[in-house]
């Protein structure tokens, strides 16, 4: 019998804005699958991607190493000029990265617009 | 009657035959002897080339082990090479260990260049003749005896290949129990050295908290595994001060235990040089900074507590916000600080005092506290922590601590703790 995943995502690529959007679903905890999306995430900024938006209102576990793995994406894309926006955060992960004092490094958003908005700032 | 005259090439192949019989349990005798006074594996694969070799008079001889679940090499290529001619070591390829794994068959091959070999296989020009056999335990292929080059050129008849096949067979199991054997014997080694990390790591634990006039502190750390990423600490400072620190390393198990004792022995370091909570913090996350994968990070609180003054000073650095219980007010929150340890190179942490009025309680914890599951997944939470400490606030700090540490693991039940679970309480004496 196979394993359940348990983290999926939908990722899609905005040229124009040199973004990667990821969906995530489930769990962003120490596993093996969330290990591999990190690294997906960091060849994306390696390939230009600097930006990275994560939406993570389908997130229904989320640790410290999902705060690991929030604070490496966002290292990765700082270093690169880019930012790491969050879209539709529920209240407990924002909870979480407000207590280790995260939250004031990400781009907080509520809806996809917000962060065209925020992009489009930026560029201009 | 008159007897028939027995043939005498008849005979001469029955005595040849019998002879080769004789040979065959002589050497499969000597083997088995040989195989079962050792339980190394290299010794027994040796010995199980050096045989097949003589026996079957190759040139050279191979046993190249297998994964038995995935059929992929694992690397254990012993050899023994009788040809005085050449030093080339020959090797069954990818292609024919997959072969064997779907096949389970031997091969032989007495004329390299006309033969039918699987798709794929090859081998150099000097191989002539060739006998693979599988090991094979409970049907699963989990290694490859090869013998090559028979000697004078003559070429490995049936009977070779059916003496290889013996020999293959009874190695086989006794050759599988002894890398059983090898790997429980690895295995126990490093839980031996697993369990002396995790004595080594509750040393560097304060063994009994200081004792202060007119205050207690009390601390407890119980790792999830035999190791773990949490740790606690005392320090008596100048001046009738002392520094409580708690501090969460991400991950666990051994990296994690690792990473703690680093980030114990860097902020002793910065503490002891007499900075204040803040720098103390600001010059340890540099330092882990440099010393940690940008996914690894450290959550750490630090307080120094002036039994004179009567304050706390505390710097907290991406730490669950400890509870300060005061009068009947509700608990207020040590927040002030900045953010987890090792993700920036430079941070500007700020520090915060507050005052312990007679009573006061202060209860550091780590998220294995709030954060442990029970049988449905609920986990132990701030509100239950709150309402325990509230109805604790009277008896000494130390048994605050075992009160929380009983009910958090009565909440868990049989459920195992994910995380570490460490906690430190400061209380100020009622005067």
């Amino acid at each position: 019998m196979s394993r359940k995943p348990c983290l999926r995502l939908e990722q899609e690529s905005d040229d124009v804005r040199r973004a990667v959007i990821y969906s995530l679903r489930g769990k962003l905890i120490g596993s093996a699958e969330c290990y591999a999306f990190l690294d997906e995430v960091r060849e994306k900024i390696q390939e230009g991607y600097v930006n990275v938006v994560l939406r993570l209102n389908d997130v229904d576990w989320f640790n410290s190493t999902g705060v690991g793995i929030i604070a490496s994406i966002y290292t990765s894309s700082h270093n690169q000029s880019g930012k790491l926006y969050m879209v539709g955060t529920p209240e407990r992960i924002c909870n979480l990265l407000k207590t280790v004092n995260l939250w004031q490094f990400v781009v907080p958003c509520d809806t996809m617009e917000d962060v065209r908005i925020d992009s489009a700032a930026t560029d201009g | 009657m008159v007897k028939p005259e027995p043939n005498n090439d008849a005979l001469h192949d029955e005595v040849g035959r019998l002879q080769r019989a004789v040979d065959e349990l002589s050497i499969l005798n000597e083997l088995a002897r040989a195989i079962s006074s050792s339980f190394a594996t290299d010794r027994i694969i040796q010995t199980i080339i050096d045989r097949s070799a003589r026996a079957v008079q190759a040139a050279q001889a191979t046993v190249t082990v297998v994964n038995p679940t995935t059929g992929v090499t694992e690397g254990t290529i012993v050899r023994v090479n009788f040809d005085t001619h050449g030093s080339e070591s020959f090797h069954v390829d990818e292609n024919l260990l997959g072969w064997m794994f779907n096949n389970k068959q031997p091969l032989r091959c007495n004329d390299i260049a006309d033969c039918e070999l699987p798709p794929g296989v090859t081998f150099p020009a000097t191989v002539h003749s060739l006998i693979c056999v599988p090991l094979l335990v409970k049907g699963e292929l989990t290694g490859v005896l090869a013998a090559y080059n028979k000697q004078d050129r003559a070429g490995f008849d049936a009977a070779d290949q059916r003496l290889l096949a013996i020999i293959a067979t009874q190695s086989a199991q006794v050759l599988e129990t002894a890398r059983l054997l090898e790997t429980e014997q690895a295995a126990e080694r490093m839980g031996e050295q697993i369990r002396l990390a995790g004595r080594i790591q509750q040393d560097l634990l304060p063994p009994e908290p200081p004792r202060i006039a007119g205050y207690e502190l009390a601390g407890c750390s119980i790792p999830a595994q035999q190791v773990g990423g949490d740790y606690y600490d005392f320090l008596e400072l100048e001046n009738q001060r002392y520094g409580v620190c708690l501090g969460d390393v991400s991950g666990k198990g051994l990296p994690a235990s690792l990473l703690m004792a680093n980030l114990q022995a860097t902020f002793r370091g910065q503490v002891l040089q007499g900075n204040s909570c803040s720098e103390s913090v600001r010059w340890s996350n540099r330092l882990l900074f440099h010393s940690t994968a940008e996914d690894k990070f450290a959550t750490l609180f630090y307080a120094v507590l002036d039994t004179r003054e009567h304050t706390l000073t505390y710097c907290n650095a991406g730490h669950d916000h400890p509870f300060h219980f005061s009068g009947d007010a509700e608990p207020r929150r040590l927040a002030t600080g900045g953010l987890i340890l090792g993700i920036l190179e430079t941070y500007d942490y700020r520090d915060e005092i507050t005052t312990l009025a007679p009573g006061d309680l202060v209860v550091i914890y780590s998220d294995g506290v709030t954060d442990m599951l029970d049988a449905e997944d609920e986990q132990f939470g701030e509100a239950r922590l709150i309402e325990l400490l509230r109805s604790h606030r009277a008896v000494p700090a130390a048994e605050v601590v075992n009160h929380v540490v009983a009910a958090v693991q009565e909440h868990a039940g049989t459920t195992p703790a994910e995380d570490d679970l460490t906690l430190v309480v400061i209380k100020r004496e009622v005067e």
